[in-house]
């Protein structure tokens, strides 16, 4: 068993439980043993627009990774772009790592660059044989993917499959349990973060999204980011009327198709245990 | 900032909110407009086709910080400031509530963290 540092982030540990659970409990599966992480900060995904500073809150939970001894998991794009964007630059420029300690040493910690940093995506992706001998369970669903772009882009930083069209969800999804649609709109963003500076604009981009789903005949949207799944699924009866569409979490799908129940992956929403529950 | 913009149009093509109608962060660079400039997602498609490779996301966060930012923003600094996260979290219930459906305990930073991290 390896074990890993798992950083839920702040929309994980505060709105997604079933996400770090599904997550911890299909890892176990594939020999990972997660911890999460203690006393970490936001990522500093959205403190770049409003603070250069944003950079010592992702270096600090880098560190107190380093410190553990443990290679990080994160479950948001936000976060691992941050987290993958500082280390990019504190390769770059050296200078800026020495910047940095000096910072980190008012609380007591340094750090080194030489954490590893991996999306749940990526882990799952090197691990995909495996993962496809212990889905013992296929679904009869249409689903439809939301992509965490920011995994993925910019290229020269994450190196994770085609920048401008990821595959990844949907090879692992259509090659364990599920049938993927295809849409015009798989590799555009979810439009979430809009939400904290313009609402409605976010609100539109979910709609288009939905509507399009809807006459596509889609069971459900399967998200691996907290931010995408904020606003297709806890945001979506506020823009859009039409017949509801769920989500659920990657690793919750995924913990189906390996033999879990739906009340151990956390699924609550009744359309999506049935959808389930019937195979 | 945009001295090296050619002007191309490549930004708005391959936005997929201007896609969709909506004005956003690249109408300043390609069109001097500068009312979307908190209308962006980061998803770096526009940074990534750029043909003379400017570091738009970077600009445009330099630009967002000389203003005033939407109030969410400052609601989200707030709850860092009190408790390390975006989100409210009071440790003693997150807990509780973690330790109902089985999720290892978490503990928040200490409150001086944050100020001596700059934030
Ligand atoms: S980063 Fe912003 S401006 Fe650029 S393509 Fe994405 S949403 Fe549009
Ligand atoms: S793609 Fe680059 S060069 Fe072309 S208009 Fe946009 S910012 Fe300017």
């Amino acid at each position: 068993m390896k074990n890993m540092a798992l950083f839920p982030g702040c929309l994980v540990l505060s709105l997604f439980p079933e996400y770090e659970l599904a997550s911890k409990k299909i890892l176990a599966l594939l020999d990972i043993q997660t911890h999460t992480l203690p006393e970490t900060i936001c990522c500093g995904s959205v403190l770049q627009s409003v603070n250069s500073n944003w950079i010592y809150a992702a270096a600090y939970d880098l560190a107190l990774a380093e410190r553990s001894g443990m290679e990080i998991i994160t479950l948001c794009g936000g976060c691992t772009n941050s987290f993958k964007r500082l280390q990019w630059m504190c390769r770059s420029n050296p200078l800026l790592l020495d910047e940095i300690n000096e910072v980190l040493a008012q609380v007591g910690l340094s750090f080194h660059n030489t954490v590893h940093v991996s999306h749940i995506l990526e882990i799952l992706f090197e691990r995909k044989e495996t993962l496809r001998r212990q889905c013992c369970k296929s679904l009869p669903l249409r689903v439809a993917v939301m992509t965490p772009c920011q995994v993925f882009r910019p290229a020269n930083v994450m190196h994770f499959d085609d920048s401008d069209h990821p595959r990844v969800m949907q090879n692992l999804i259509s090659s364990t349990v599920a049938e993927v649609v295809s849409y015009s709109m798989e590799d555009d963003c979810c439009g979430s973060s809009l939400s904290m500076s313009q609402e409605s604009v976010a609100f539109r981009v979910g709609q288009v999204r939905l509507e399009e789903l809807e006459k596509k005949k889609t069971d459900m949207i399967i998200t691996a980011c907290g931010n995408c799944h904020l606003l297709l699924q806890n945001m979506q009866s506020a823009y859009y009327q039409g017949r509801p569409i769920p989500c659920l979490f990657l690793p919750q799908l995924l913990g189906v198709a390996m033999g879990f129940s739906s009340k151990e992956m956390m699924i609550s929403h009744p359309s999506v245990r049935s959808l389930i529950e019937n195979v | 900032m945009f001295e090296d913009c050619i002007k191309c149009g490549i930004c708005l093509q391959e936005c997929f909110l201007q896609k969709l109608g909506i004005n956003s962060f690249v109408s300043l660079p390609a069109s001097d407009d500068p009312d979307g400039l908190w209308i962006c997602c980061n998803c770096w498609i526009c940074q990534e086709h750029c043909p003379v490779t400017l570091p738009l996301m970077n600009i445009k966060w330099q630009l967002q910080r000389n203003q005033q930012p939407p109030a969410f923003f400052e609601r989200v600094l707030e709850n860092i400031k009190a408790c390390g996260h975006c989100i409210a979290i009071d440790e003693e219930e997150i807990n509780d509530f973690r330790e109902d459906i089985g999720l290892d305990a978490i503990t928040l930073p200490e409150s001086s963290i944050i100020q001596k991290l700059h934030i």
